[in-house]
C-alpha cells in the first residue's frame, strides 16, 4: 500500500514539475529567440510587394523601404518607391507613432488604439499592420506555453500580457538548430486565424543570420504581402535624429 | 633649426586638420524625382433645371524635385515647378469678365498670364548638433488641420488650385533647437509676406514687415501639443496689415479616434488700416477642430473638422469676394463643417465624398472622386464638384463686383479627370 501510495505521490509530482518545467523551457525558448533577435541598431534596404489577391502573382505593387532600428522599441521606415509617396516617413516609438507626409509637409501622430494599430500604413496598404511594424520582445509581449516539441522545432503559443495588443493570441514557430522564428500565426477575437508569417531563405548579414524573405499572409482578406531584404547592416552608428519624433522627417 | 620648426608647425596642422574633418564626410547623395500631372475640367450653369451655358479648363503641372546630401549634416532640396493654366481655371480669364480696376493684359505684352516657371523650394538643412538651421525658399507648413490650417501665417492657399498638394514656399530662415527627444523650440523668420506678391513696393524693406513665428512643441502620451506667437505680415490693396497671434496646436487620439485641434487667437495689438472697432475674442479668434475615424465593418474612412474663422462674416450680405480674389482668405464664411468618406475597393480603386458646408448661409459643395492606381506611378481619378446654395450665398458662387458686374465662382456643376505620373 505504502509503496503504491508512494508511487502515486511520485507521478503526481511528476506531473506538477513536468508542467512547470515546461513553462520554463518555453520561457527559455523565447529569451534565446529574442536574444537571437536582439539588436542595438541596424539599417537596411528592403522591398515589399503587395498581392491583393495571394494566389494572383501577377498582380502586385512594389514598395521600397529604407529601415533604421536601434534596441526593440524604436524603429524608422522611410518609403523610397514608388516615386508617388516618395519621401514618405513612419517612426515607433514603442506604442508611439508618427507619420510624415512628404508632399505636403506635415507630420502627425498616428492614434495608438487598438483598431489603428490594426491599420496598414496609410498610402502603402498591405497586410502588415502598424503593430506589426512595431518593436518589442515577444517575452515582454506575450507569455507563452509549447504547444508542440518536435523533432526540429517547437511551436509555442503566446498570450499577450497587456489589453493593447491587436491579437489575441499567437502562434510561434522556432527552428531548434538556431532558435530562428520560422513561422508567426496571428489570431484576432473577430477573425480567428487571422494571419501567417512565415519567414525564409535565411543568410548570413554582417555576421547575424537572418531572415530576408517574410511572407504575411492574410486569410480574412486572402491577401499577402511579401517583404524581401536586399541589404542589412548590424551595430552601426544611427543618428539619434532618425528616432526624435519632432525632428525625424529633417 | 628653422626647417626643424617649419617642419613641426606642418605637422601639427596637418594633425589638426585630420582630427577637424574626422567622421565629417558620408556617402553623398543624389535623388532627382518629381510628377507630371494634368487636370481638366467641364463646368456647366444650370438655370430652371436647363443648362445656361458652359465652360472648360486645364492645368498642367510639372514638379521637379532634387534632394543632395553632399556630407553628413548637411542637406539641399529644390522643387522647380512649371504650370500652365488654361480655360476657367486661370483666374486671369476669370478676371477679365469683370472690371476689377486692373489694366488689361494686352498691355503687358512681355508678360506670360498661361505659364509660369518657378523655383517654389529652395532650402539647405544644416545640422549642428542639437540645432538644426534651414534657410532659402522653405515650405512653413505649420499646423495639424486637415483643411484648414489657422496658424499658417506665412502663405495662402488660391481656391482654384485644384492640382498641387506641397505649400508654397517662403523665403526665410528656420531654426529648430532640441531638447532631448520630448521637446522643441521652433522660430522662423520670413522674408516675404502672406500675399507673395511678385512686384515691390517702398514698404517692402521695412523693419516691421518681417514676419516671424516661435512655438515649443511637447511629446507626451496621447498627444503631442504645442504653443507659440505668430507675426503676420499681408500685403493687401490697402497697404501692409500686420496682426499678431497666440497659436496651440495638438495632435492624437482617443481610443480609436484620431483627434486634432489647431487655434490662432489674433491679439489685441494689430495695426490695420480697418482697426479701431472694439476687440472681441470670438471675432479674433480661428480654429480648426477635427477627427478621423476608420470603420473597420466596411473599411471606410470617415473625417470631420469644423472651422471658425472669427474675421468671416456670418451675414451673405456682408460677404466681400475681394477678399477671396486676392487670397487674404480662403473663405468668406464664419463657421464651416467639412465631412469626408473614403474607402477602397476592388483592387487599386478607391472612392470617396467630401463635402464643406457653410453653417452660417447654408450653402455646400460636393466633390465625388473615384481613383486607380493604374500602375505604381500612374494614377488617373475623375470626380465632380456640386455647388449649391440660394442666391447670394458663399457656394451659390454668383458675386457683384463694384455693385454692377456679375461674377460666378463656381458654376453649378463641374466635371474633372486628372492623371499623374511621378518619376
Amino acid at each position: 500500500m505504502n509503496k503504491t501510495r508512494a508511487v502515486y505521490i511520485t507521478l503526481l509530482f511528476v506531473l506538477l514539475f513536468s508542467h512547470a518545467y515546461t513553462d520554463e523551457d518555453a520561457l527559455s525558448i523565447i529569451r534565446k529567440v529574442d536574444e537571437k533577435q536582439w539588436i542595438e541598431t541596424s539599417k537596411s534596404e528592403l522591398s515589399m510587394l503587395v498581392f491583393p489577391e495571394a494566389g494572383d502573382e501577377n498582380t502586385f505593387r512594389e514598395f521600397k523601404v529604407l529601415s533604421y532600428c536601434r534596441g526593440n522599441e524604436d524603429s524608422y521606415m522611410e518609403f523610397l518607391y514608388p516615386r508617388t509617396i516618395k519621401g514618405l516617413k513612419l517612426l515607433s516609438k514603442g506604442d508611439d507613432q508618427w507619420i510624415y507626409f512628404a508632399s505636403t509637409g506635415r507630420r502627425r501622430k498616428i492614434a495608438s488604439s487598438l483598431q489603428s494599430k490594426k491599420q496598414s500604413v496609410k498610402g502603402v496598404g498591405g497586410d502588415f499592420s502598424y503593430e506589426d511594424l512595431g518593436n518589442g520582445k515577444l517575452e515582454e509581449k506575450y507569455s507563452f506555453t509549447i504547444l508542440e516539441n518536435l523533432k526540429n522545432k517547437w511551436v509555442l503559443e503566446g498570450k499577450p500580457n497587456k489589453d493593447g495588443s491587436v491579437y489575441s493570441c499567437i502562434v510561434v514557430h522556432v527552428d531548434k538548430s538556431n532558435y530562428l522564428v520560422t513561422k508567426i500565426e496571428y489570431h484576432t477575437e473577430e477573425e480567428g486565424h487571422y494571419k501567417d508569417l512565415i519567414m525564409e531563405e535565411v543568410k548570413v548579414i554582417s555576421g547575424k543570420q537572418t531572415a530576408t524573405r517574410m511572407t504575411m499572409i492574410n486569410h480574412d482578406r486572402e491577401s499577402k504581402t511579401v517583404v524581401i531584404i536586399h541589404s542589412a547592416e548590424y551595430e552601426v552608428p544611427i543618428d539619434d535624429k532618425y528616432f526624435n519624433p519632432t525632428r525625424f522627417n529633417k | 633649426m628653422m626647417k626643424r620648426e617649419f617642419i613641426s608647425i606642418i605637422i601639427i596642422i596637418s594633425s589638426l586638420c585630420a582630427a577637424l574633418s574626422k567622421n565629417t564626410y558620408a556617402e553623398e547623395t543624389v535623388s532627382l524625382y518629381g510628377y507630371l500631372a494634368n487636370y481638366f475640367q467641364g463646368s456647366f450653369i444650370f438655370e430652371d433645371n436647363k443648362m445656361r451655358t458652359s465652360t472648360w479648363g486645364d492645368i498642367l503641372l510639372l514638379r521637379l524635385k532634387g534632394d543632395w546630401t553632399p556630407e553628413e549634416n548637411l542637406h539641399f532640396h529644390t522643387e522647380v515647378s512649371f504650370t500652365g493654366k488654361l480655360g476657367n481655371l486661370n483666374p486671369n480669364v476669370l478676371y477679365n469678365s469683370v472690371d476689377l480696376g486692373f489694366p488689361p493684359q494686352d498691355q503687358f505684352p512681355y508678360n506670360d498670364f498661361i505659364n509660369e516657371l518657378t523655383i517654389d523650394h529652395a532650402w539647405g538643412l544644416v545640422n549642428l548638433g542639437s540645432i538644426d538651421l534651414q534657410f532659402g525658399k522653405i515650405p512653413i507648413a505649420w499646423g495639424t488641420g486637415y483643411i484648414f490650417n489657422p496658424t499658417t501665417k506665412t502663405v495662402t492657399t488660391s481656391y482654384i488650385d485644384r492640382v498641387s498638394e506641397e505649400t508654397l514656399g517662403t523665403f526665410g530662415i528656420v531654426s529648430s533647437f532640441y531638447m532631448g527627444e520630448k521637446s522643441t523650440i521652433i522660430a522662423y523668420l520670413a522674408f516675404q509676406d502672406r500675399s507673395h506678391k511678385n512686384f515691390t513696393t517702398k514698404d517692402d524693406e521695412r523693419g516691421n514687415n518681417l514676419p516671424f513665428g516661435m512655438k515649443t512643441q511637447i511629446i507626451t502620451n496621447s498627444f503631442d501639443i504645442s504653443f507659440g506667437l505668430i507675426k503676420e505680415v499681408l500685403h493687401t490693396q490697402d497697404g501692409y496689415q500686420r496682426n499678431y497671434y497666440l497659436s496651440t496646436d495638438c495632435d492624437g487620439g482617443i481610443g480609436d479616434l484620431g483627434l486634432y485641434a489647431e487655434t490662432a487667437a489674433r491679439l489685441p495689438v494689430s495695426r490695420t488700416s480697418s482697426s479701431g472697432k472694439e476687440y472681441s475674442i470670438e471675432e479674433n479668434l480661428e480654429i480648426a477642430v477635427g477627427g478621423y475615424y476608420t470603420v473597420y465593418g466596411i473599411d471606410t474612412d470617415v473625417r470631420l473638422e469644423y472651422y471658425h474663422q472669427g474675421k468671416g462674416e456670418s451675414r451673405k450680405s456682408k460677404y466681400d469676394i475681394m477678399k477671396i480674389l486676392t487670397q487674404e482668405q480662403l473663405v468668406l464664411g464664419e463657421d464651416y463643417l467639412f465631412v469626408s468618406l473614403e474607402r477602397p475597393f476592388f483592387h487599386y480603386w478607391k472612392a470617396s465624398c467630401g463635402s464643406l458646408f457653410n453653417l452660417n448661409d447654408g450653402s455646400f459643395v460636393l466633390f465625388p472622386e473615384v481613383a486607380y492606381d493604374v500602375y505604381n506611378n500612374f494614377q488617373i481619378s475623375a470626380g465632380s464638384f456640386i455647388f449649391a446654395g440660394k442666391t447670394e450665398t458663399e457656394f451659390n458662387g454668383e458675386f457683384r463686383i463694384n455693385g454692377t458686374d456679375e461674377l460666378d465662382l463656381t458654376e453649378t456643376f463641374s466635371l474633372f479627370m486628372r492623371g499623374k505620373i511621378c518619376f
